[in-house]
């Protein structure tokens, strides 16, 4: 892309705001977001929630329109759906995929829990999955779209191990587990996500996004992602995004200089502060990026200038310095991207918003700096 | 052979304990009836390690939230900050952050922490962070100050518990990666302190990276036990070190993962680590905290460490 620090989002929303149970609510919120993005025959919604005719498939659909409507209207360039017809980015996958067994819940933190699955064959595809969300999403949108698909690392390290571990033969444990480790990694990569992505490339995706926020939890497996992320996208036609947060970056050097992505976005806002100014006493959260420029990356950097962690609107200045900043070290503004530490999905949809329209005023703000 | 097996950290909640802690959250439930349902909880959990024939019975910790939360209520000078990641689990803990380095016991451990009634008559154990893991992985404005604060605070914490038999310090940052030698020497000196106040069996449980970084200075700790991942260590890298008097636990049963281990496999370890440590006595479990797991595959974790306990023992 020719434009300066192209902006994009990262992923997820919160459910479209008219996904209540409350009609009157709905078809209240429905209205105001519709005149607000200027959702075409958004009436039609409003009607069919108050005659309570609103089928579950057409509540997903229109929830995708008013997503992709609600980055288009913020000003985005790059932009998706927030996710609406997914549950979440590892329990939606699995419903595509035979293989695994969901085993019970495991904490997060605190009383936090999250169902866990566990692999107990050998992983195969039921159907590709993702590729009917784009093409619907195809139809109301001009923008670019990017897909964001949930990388193959990332599913195994989230998931237990009761096939591949079992199948490991030897007494030592740490062999053991390392083998099957790789062997089930290479089998996600090679029976779905590698086919899921080549589809969406097929089908005429403009980017792709491989979610890896598990990529740093081992750093010793650091090689193994790469090598996961670079069978995945090997060949296929579209533009690669990959996207890891809130994690130690350095844990992936050097193995990630070899990764094959255009682009790479990263988690910074959320360890900044929110103090104006280029300054690095003011800008902590994006002293990350000196690993990137020491080892002088191939691709290039989709740095957070948005924490989505907190519902404190950054102004479109601290937008600018974040990212004036980000050029300071990088010292390639050509190879830089605006985005998101992460999806939005914890966020409503009002300060979610307000959140896109300052992150693509502050990128264009940085953007008259180096245009004069 | 005398094999002993025991737990080396907390235990899952049931789910009608995860649901009943929401609901008192959400004011659904009194605190009476959340007591009431925690006993229950850690009695079966209790039951369930006595009837496996464990060793050491501990009350699984179902209350903590992390295994700092507690300690930080009985200290000075500290708040609790935001998520941090615990080691390569997708578990986060939330991190101390210490005013100041000069921390102080202020309290007792709470009673909804720990639960001495129903471990009485029992081989009780304890399960603390290791002071220099704590302290490393706090906010502090002097780690090493900080180490010797709570070290000082968790000796009187161990020495406040009765009748107990094993106190275990869980030391994951000194393996996690290779500590510099500085760092083995200030937790080295932490683990003293709490050794000079406490007279019962002291174990250092070191999960979640292998042995060799902390190998061989972890012979110099003054322990009774020294504890070790297998899904870290490979049991060849035990071999060369003359542990003298100090016993080894070694995690043989993935405490990380759902696949319950065949017992032969299992057997057939503890024989061959016997062999190659020259051991008379060899301690075995979990490799790591089984909260980590579902409920019911933990569960099934401890009934096989009771079947393999029984089956490489005499």
């Amino acid at each position: 892309m020719s434009k300066l620090f192209p902006v994009i989002e990262v992923g997820s929303l919160n459910k479209a705001p008219f996904r209540v149970r409350d009609t009157a609510r709905a078809a209240a919120e429905a209205e105001r977001w519709g005149m607000m993005l200027g959702v075409e025959r958004f009436e039609d919604l409003v009607g069919k929630i108050k005659s309570k005719t609103l089928s579950e498939d057409e509540t997903l659909d229109w929830a995708c329109i008013y997503g992709l409507k609600f980055f288009e209207k913020a000003g985005l360039d790059i932009i998706y759906d927030g996710e609406q017809r997914r549950v979440e980015m590892y329990e939606h996958p699995l419903q595509y995929i035979d293989g695994f067994e969901f085993r019970g819940v495991v904490r997060v933190w605190d009383n936090e829990y999250y169902r866990k699955a566990a692999v107990v064959r050998k992983p195969s595809l039921k159907t590709v999955y993702h590729v009917d969300e784009l093409l619907f999403n195809k139809k109301h949108t001009s923008k670019p779209l990017k897909v964001p698909v949930t990388s193959a690392y990332t599913l195994a390290d989230w998931s237990f191990d009761e096939y591949y571990i079992a199948r490991a033969e030897g007494l030592d444990l740490v062999e053991k587990l390392s083998h099957a480790r790789h062997e089930f990694v290479h089998d996600l990569t090679r029976e779905i996500i590698r086919p899921v992505v080549s589809e969406l490339a097929s089908k005429g995706a403009d980017y792709v996004q491989l979610d890896e926020p598990a990529a740093a939890t081992k750093p010793h497996e650091a090689e193994l992602v790469v090598e996961s992320i670079n069978e995945t996208v090997r060949g296929v036609g579209s533009k690669v995004a990959v996207h890891i947060c809130y994690t130690d970056y350095a844990a992936l050097f050097p193995h990630i200089l070899e990764l094959k992505a255009d682009v790479l976005s990263i988690s910074c806002s959320n360890a900044d502060t929110t103090a104006l100014g280029v300054e690095p006493s003011k800008r902590p959260g994006f002293k990350v990026l000196e690993v990137f420029r020491d080892y002088d990356v191939g691709f290039a950097i989709a740095p957070g200038l948005i924490d989505v962690h907190t519902d404190f609107i950054e102004p479109a200045e601290l937008v600018r310095d974040r990212l004036l900043y980000a050029c300071s070290v990088l010292k390639n503004p050509d190879k830089i991207y605006g985005c998101n530490d992460c999806g939005l999905r914890t966020r409503q949809w009002d300060v979610a918003y307000l959140k896109q329209l300052n992150l693509v005023k502050g990128c264009e703000m940085a953007r008259k700096v180096f245009e004069g | 052979m005398d094999v002993k097996g025991y737990l080396v950290g907390g235990f899952p909640r049931p789910a009608s304990l995860i649901k009943s802690l929401r609901e008192h959250m959400k004011g659904r439930k009194s605190l009476a009836e959340l007591d009431a349902e925690i006993h229950e909880a850690v009695e079966e959990v209790v039951r369930l390690q006595k009837d496996s024939g464990l060793y050491y019975v501990f009350d699984g910790q179902l209350t903590w939230d992390d295994l700092f939360r507690p300690i930080t209520t009985c200290l000075t000078n500290v708040q609790i900050d935001g998520l941090a990641r615990w080691f390569d689990n997708n578990f986060f803990y939330k991190k101390p952050v210490f005013n100041s380095s000069d921390v102080k016991l202020k309290n007792k451990l709470e009673e909804k922490y720990h639960f001495p009634r129903i471990l009485a008559g029992l081989r009780m154990k304890a399960v603390f962070p290791e002071p220099y893991t704590m302290a490393a992985m706090s906010e502090s404005e002097n780690t090493y100050k900080l180490a010797y604060r709570l070290a000082e605070a968790i000796a009187e914490l161990g020495k406040g518990i009765h009748d107990l038999a094993q106190l275990q310090l869980t030391a994951p940052y000194l393996v996690f990666k290779k500590p510099s030698r500085n760092d083995v020497e200030i937790a080295k000196e932490c683990v003293r302190i709490v050794r000079n106040s406490v007279g019962c069996e002291l174990m250092l449980h070191f999960p979640f990276g292998p042995a060799s970084s902390v190998l061989p200075h972890a012979l110099d700790f003054k322990v009774d036990v020294l504890g070790f991942d297998m899904y870290k260590t490979p049991l060849r890298d035990l071999e060369n070190y003359d542990f003298g008097g100090v016993k080894v636990y070694l995690g043989l049963l993935d405490g990380r993962n759902t696949l319950v281990e065949k017992l032969d496999a299992l057997k057939e370890l503890v024989h061959k680590a016997a062999e190659l440590l020259d051991a008379a006595e060899i301690h075995v479990g979990p490799s790591c905290e089984l909260s980590l797991l579902p409920y019911e595959q933990a569960v099934e974790k401890v009934r096989r460490l009771g079947q393999l306990v029984k089956a490489a023992g005499g």
